[in-house]
């Protein structure tokens, strides 16, 4: 039954061949069910089972190794994956491409029940350059069908990047699939592949890392420098056994934000950071700091993912502090950035002086120009006021002054205040030629109006005059 | 990202109408009195334009202290008064209860590191400086008591900004106040020069 909707699939004839293999393959009966039955369920079944299965799959693939004692069925395995993952690319594409997208997206969210965490570095070395060297054997690696799939997996690959910065963080099956990624790339001869498994790698080690916002960027970063890595294929070999170490997978990411954050917390998930808290100091604060500064700030949620570090404690107490630490060291950088001449300075009590210092200078300015502005001479305010009540004579409004505002504050006060900001935008010294070719010509009127009127009446004792004369003005 | 043109208009509206509903200018009032209805209109208007913030909910408090400005206050800001003089109810339950939680995890800390004395001094020195400063920096920043740490450096930032946008706003002011002065200054002397001249040119 599965063999003929094998057929029915229309799969391409080159993979005729893994047929045979796969009934060969008896020894495990748990992976021919998983992977025939999933490779060629039509996507109209969903993607949830879709992705089930490819998890369950690929789950199966790397528990599988240990049980199965022939590499060849090894091989076979190898190839079926190659297979199946090039049939979500097929169907993804005979379907609108959205689905392709979602079900990968579905597939990184499904939580892993069964596998444990599992480290394809070390032990999994040989095993898989010896698969990685049968797979290379492979006839069917040199036809078109795989370079095509390649190609489509650079697409969705590209195209997963946006939608995987939305899910959280499962390292080791992330982990797992960008080594089989890798393993396939290192065999092909197709640039594409490599490229597109190194976007995949850099999308999953930002995805390692938590990331969000960087990930977008930070795929248009990797995205060039793989895609100028990739164009060598000869070197798809070397980079094989470095891409299989799961370790090494994360530096060979070009991010350079996230290189350190990345090593660390592969280190964190080899070793299972065990050691006490050092004791704190700021200048160990300054370096947590540092690395917690080189991610952006994490965006809002109900609760915050803290991932222990290598060499931290592990305990809720410490772990709030290191937050509260972060939070508070992520604060300071924004202050340095407000505050000038901050940069060269670290170490937070001399930031705090800083900041005390200025914001002091800024009060002590507030006050002074206050009283500049009292001593001005009282009649340049009610200047001012004057501007602001020939404005409302202007839209005819009545005269009393609690009034005024209410009705044409927007208008009135907007050209108002546009004139102290136009005019101030000119340097100093072209402030009185300024003030002869205003701008905009009302606004020069405004002007003309004002001192004409106020030089007429002279200074005036009380408010009344002006506005009476205004009146006059005006009509 | 916060000092955009229109903040700055808003605050200067607002300073203005201060300006005059305190009566800013006229001379009745002494320079020393002018003076500070100058200043309590531009903080209310910088209150004002920012919205609600911790600070500037705890400058209109401070201001209203004071009975005189609170009619001066009520009128210029209207309904926005009660908003932004109403501060958050459990501002100063959480720090206490904040307080209290890190005394004891730093027992427990201070516990687990009892074999590194050296360690245990440079850090208790450096926290007892940051706290000094902090605590200069609560009274700096209106309604600072009541913030715990991060909040605190949230607002400072906040406060900073906005002081330098009424810095620059009053500096701008003062420019032009000026110059307008001096062209008035001009024209009076202008004119006076030509009236004397008794040309008819005008």
């Amino acid at each position: 039954m599965e063999k003929e909707r094998f057929f029915g699939g229309g799969w391409k004839s080159a993979h005729a061949g893994l047929l045979p293999e796969v009934s060969a393959f008896a020894g495990d009966e748990h992976l021919p069910h998983s992977f025939v039955g999933f490779g060629w369920e039509q996507p109209v079944h969903g993607q949830e089972a879709h992705a089930q299965q490819l998890e369950s799959a690929l789950s199966s693939l790397v528990s599988s190794p240990s049980s199965n004692a022939p590499d060849g069925n090894d091989s076979v395995v190898i190839r079926e994956l190659i297979g199946r993952l090039g049939s979500i690319c097929n169907s993804g594409n005979v379907s609108p491409s959205s689905r392709c997208h979602s079900a990968h997206a579905s597939y990184y969210s499904t939580p892993l029940s069964s596998p444990p965490k599992l480290n394809l570095a070390g032990a999994d070395h040989q095993r898989q350059r010896m698969l990685v060297n049968q797979v290379a054997a492979a006839p069917f690696l040199a036809d078109q069908g795989f370079a095509e799939r390649a190609a489509r997996f650079s697409c969705f690959g590209a195209a997963e990047a946006g939608q995987l910065s939305r899910v959280s963080s499962r390292q080791s099956l992330a982990k797992e699939v960008a080594a089989s990624y890798a393993m396939m790339a290192g065999s092909s001869s197709s640039p594409e592949a490599s490229s597109a498994s190194e976007k995949l790698t850099a999308v999953v080690a930002e995805h390692n890392a938590r990331k969000r916002k960087a990930a977008p960027k930070g795929k248009g970063k990797a995205a060039a420098p793989s895609s100028s890595s990739a164009m060598d294929p000869p070197e798809a070999s070397p980079k094989i056994e470095s891409f299989i170490d799961a370790s090494k997978l994360c530096e060979l990411i070009p991010l350079p934000q996230e290189e350190n954050s990345d090593s660390k917390r592969c280190k964190a998930a080899e070793a299972g950071g065990a050691d006490k808290d050092a004791p704190v100091k700021p200048k160990t604060e300054q370096n947590s700091s540092d690395d917690g500064n080189a991610k952006p700030p994490e965006p809002p949620k109900d609760y915050i993912h803290v991932r222990a570090r290598r060499g931290q404690a592990t305990d809720s107490h410490s772990l709030a502090e290191r937050v509260r630490r972060e939070k508070i060291s992520e604060r300071m950088k924004l202050l340095q950035d407000l505050v000038p001449g901050c940069n060269k300075v670290t170490g937070k009590a001399v930031m705090l002086d800083e900041i005390i210092n200025y914001v002091q200078s800024l009060q002590r300015q507030v006050e002074f120009l206050s009283m500049k502005l009292a001593t001005l001479d009282p009649q340049l305010e009610f200047d001012t006021e004057t501007l602001l009540s020939k404005e409302m004579h202007q839209v005819h409004v009545p005269l009393p002054q609690q009034v005024l505002f209410p009705l044409d504050m927007a208008t009135s006060a907007f050209s108002l205040a546009q004139l102290p900001l136009k005019l101030a935008e000119n340097p100093p010294d072209s402030m009185f030629s300024s003030l002869q070719l205003p701008p905009i010509d009302h606004l020069a009127n405004l002007w003309e109006d004002d001192l004409r009127y106020v030089v007429q009446t002279g200074f005036p004792q009380s408010q009344e005059a002006p506005f009476s004369s205004g009146a006059l003005r005006a009509e | 990202m916060q000092l955009t043109s229109s903040f700055k208009l808003v605050f200067l509206k607002q300073m203005l109408r201060g300006f005059l509903l305190s009566d800013a200018s006229s001379n009745s009032m002494s320079f020393h009195e002018r003076k500070n209805a100058i200043k309590l209109s531009a903080d209310a208007a910088i209150a004002f334009a920012r919205g609600r913030t911790r600070w500037s909910q705890g400058l209109i408090t401070n201001l209203s202290k004071n009975e005189k400005n609170k009619e001066i206050l009520k009128s210029l800001l209207g309904r926005e008064y009660d908003n932004l003089r109403k501060p958050c109810g459990n501002s100063l339950k959480i720090p206490r209860s904040k307080k209290i939680l890190r005394r004891c995890l730093r027992m427990c800390s201070r516990r687990k590191k009892a074999g590194r004395a050296q360690h245990i001094c440079k850090s208790i020195l450096a926290k007892a400086l940051a706290k000094k400063r902090i605590q200069v920096l609560k009274k700096l920043v209106p309604g600072g008591e009541s913030m715990d740490g991060f909040s605190l450096l949230d607002e400072t930032l906040d406060y900073a900004m906005s002081l330098k946008a009424q810095v620059d706003v009053m500096r701008r002011l003062l420019k032009t106040s000026k110059a307008s002065l001096n062209i008035k200054q001009m024209k009076a002397w202008g004119q006076g020069g030509l009236d004397f001249t008794a040309g008819g040119h005008l």
